[in-house]
């Protein structure tokens, strides 16, 4: 039991040159079949600096950190792809995407105040009310009018496809023409008072 | 909301023999909510033709009065003890807890059928009544059981029968047990009561002359005076005296607690309380438990003048070919009062969630009477939205916009499902307009505007 201690309080002999490249080709090789990426793309600079981050994320195992590490690949001029720093770092493209475009100040706040779970949507189910109510009274209502209506009464701006998933949530998409499909309890006569009483 | 679905569920099981499905929901629902809003009595729903009403009573109309008074007096008395059983809130596991007991006369003006006389406290005169008997948690003013009888029954036996209900749900936890005097009236049935293990009994003791004399006859160097705050803010102090002795009551000897108030004017005021299984207490600790009883008498004062708990259909049988014995049926009570209790104990649990900052400087919701949370919070002007999947509910508040805020907030995290609508969704909406909305251009999304 005392050994493995021992061999981890033990200082790192230093690597030759050769050794160095080795180890960069066995982490990078079997990294980048599984990540899909060709290492031709890459010059030799790109690839030291790739397996440097490679060890880095590996060794810290720490999100927060990733997230600065990933930061700082996107911003070191060495024009790595966001493909490559989204395989370095373990995210989808469109986060690296979303994090390279904000400012330092930005991020550093993010990184000291993580926001949990997936981004808050922008149109609430609070506002459900308010849709509904303007479906029923604009039956007529194209979809660049309903998208008018939330970005004017309610504050975002939703492209179709959000809003298209929005009414679908709530079910909304009925009012538009005053039908409702299946069963409806306050339509239907069988839990009405009269029922009840025979 | 998610009280009511569960009393729902809870009726469907039990009150099977009203028979269609759907009736015990109905006739549950339009209980429960007719306490909550606050309507006095059945008849009222002659005049209700409220569509948010009759959707939160299940239906697409409310209920007739004819209907509701039919299906309340055909529940099935097993049916209906069996729903006031599985209904009961749940307690919680603690060390120990504070159970009060008391009872709550309901007046009966008739003379045509010749039903049991008891003493009306509030009325202050035998008259012929019918009792509703409730256990009461002091900590979390929660009324917990329910027993309704005849006028002439009392309250220590019926406390015998509450408490045996508890204690198979306290889980061996020490039962302390606050009764009025009316417990004390027979002092054997008292001792039988309280003589129990892993249970104290506080009981205040009945004034009566030969009482007052021998406490007024204790030397004054037992007596510890005390200052206690006036009745209002500013007002003097409050002064009484507190001492300790005995009194002994079919044949055993009983520690008592004996409070002089000394009055402004006039005569002193003498109150005393009886304590079995417990001489170790300060005296003046429990005179304080004793005091937290008077939340079962307020919780009872908003059953009597909020939910309309004095207008339950009679116990006894109109039908009755024998006017001068027409029995006694326990259901259409029974459920009356239990529903309108749990609508008291809803309403309270809501107001201990409500958050104090998001209130104006001066109002206090916690522990609010139903009468203040209708004005402000649940007469708000509405429109429903039905959909396959959800029922929307578009409120317009005028008042407390950051409250309406977090509660919409929080009703919408974790969405009730309304069993009696298809399992739809309720969503609750606020019809507040993002700010400078109005400068906006409110044309451009007018359909019909379009060229």
């Amino acid at each position: 039991m005392g050994e493995p201690a021992a061999a981890s309080t033990t200082p790192r002999l230093k690597r030759t040159r050769e050794q160095r490249k080795a180890r960069r080709n066995e982490v990078l090789a079997p990294w980048a079949v599984a990540n899909r990426l060709s290492l031709d793309d890459l010059d030799p600079g790109q690839q030291w600096v790739v397996f440097a981050a490679i060890e880095f994320v590996s060794f810290c195992g720490i999100p927060a950190l990733a997230r600065i590490v990933g930061y700082f690949l996107g911003h070191c001029g060495l024009d790595l792809g966001t493909l490559v720093i989204a395989a370095v770092v373990g995210v989808s493209d469109r986060s690296v995407r979303q994090a390279k475009a904000l400012t330092a100040e930005q991020m550093l706040h993010s990184v000291r105040h993580p926001v949990g779970g997936h981004r808050k949507a922008k149109l609430k189910a609070e506002h459900a009310g308010l849709v509904a109510k303007y479906l029923v009274e604009h039956p007529g209502a194209r979809v660049k009018n309903v998208l008018d209506f939330v970005s004017t009464q309610i504050g975002p701006k939703l492209d179709r496809l959000t809003l298209r998933r929005y009414l679908k949530r709530y079910g909304l998409g009925c009012l538009r023409n005053m039908e409702i499909a299946g069963p409806a309890p306050l339509l239907s006569v069988e839990r009405s008072t009269e029922e009840l009483s025979s | 909301m998610p009280e009511a679905v569960r009393l729902a569920r809870v009726a469907e099981n039990c009150l099977s023999g009203l028979g269609k499905a759907g009736k015990a929901t109905r006739l549950v629902l339009s209980l429960f909510f007719k306490a909550i809003l606050g309507i006095p009595r059945v008849f009222h729903f002659e005049t209700l033709d409220d569509v948010g009403f009759a959707i939160l009573t299940g239906g697409k109309k409310v209920l007739s009065r004819n209907t509701l008074g039919g299906l309340i007096r055909a529940a099935p008395v097993r049916g209906v003890l069996r729903f006031v059983r599985e209904s009961e809130p749940k307690v919680r596991r603690m060390a120990r807890h504070w159970i009060s007991i008391d009872e709550h006369a309901i007046a009966r003006f008739t003379r045509k059928f010749g039903i049991r006389k008891g003493f009306h406290t509030i009325r202050n005169k035998h008259m012929k009544i019918e009792k509703i008997f409730c256990s009461f948690d002091v900590g979390t003013r929660r009324l917990l059981s329910i027993i309704v009888t005849r006028g002439n029954l009392r309250l220590a036996p019926l406390s015998e029968k509450l408490l045996a209900r508890f204690r198979r749900r306290a889980r061996g936890a020490e039962i302390r047990v606050i009764l009025d005097a009316g417990a004390a009236d027979n002092h054997a049935t008292l001792l039988k009561l309280a003589n129990r293990p892993n249970q104290v009994t506080i009981v205040r003791t009945p004034r009566r002359p030969a009482y007052r004399k021998a406490w007024k006859a204790l030397p004054k160097i037992f007596w510890i005076d005390r200052a206690e705050p006036g009745p209002y803010v500013g007002a003097p102090p409050k002064w009484i005296a507190i001492t300790e002795t005995r009194t002994t009551i079919a044949g055993t000897s009983v520690r008592t607690i004996v409070i002089r108030e000394r009055a402004r004017r006039g005569k002193d005021r003498w109150h005393a309380l009886w304590v079995f299984g417990d001489d170790k207490t300060a005296p003046y600790q429990l005179v304080e438990e004793f005091r937290a009883r008077q939340h079962h008498e307020q919780t009872y004062r908003v059953m009597l003048h909020d939910a309309y708990v004095d207008t339950a259909p009679s116990g006894y049988n109109k039908e009755s070919t024998n006017p001068r014995r027409p029995g006694f049926r326990q259901n259409a009570l029974t459920l009356y009062a239990w529903i309108a209790a749990l609508a008291t104990n809803a309403l309270d649990a809501f107001t201990k969630t409500v958050p104090a900052h998001l209130l104006p400087r001066g109002l206090k919701l916690a522990h609010a009477h139903p009468r203040t949370l209708r004005r402000w919070l649940l007469n708000t002007p509405a429109e429903i939205f039905q959909t396959p999947e959800t029922l929307i509910v578009l409120l317009r508040p005028r008042r407390l916009l950051p409250l309406w805020r977090h509660l919409a907030e929080r009703a919408n995290a974790n969405p009730t499902r309304i069993p009696w609508m298809g399992d739809r969704r309720l969503i609750i909406s606020l019809a507040e307009s993002r700010p400078n909305a109005h400068l906006r251009a409110e044309v451009t999304f007018d359909p019909s505007l379009n060229p």
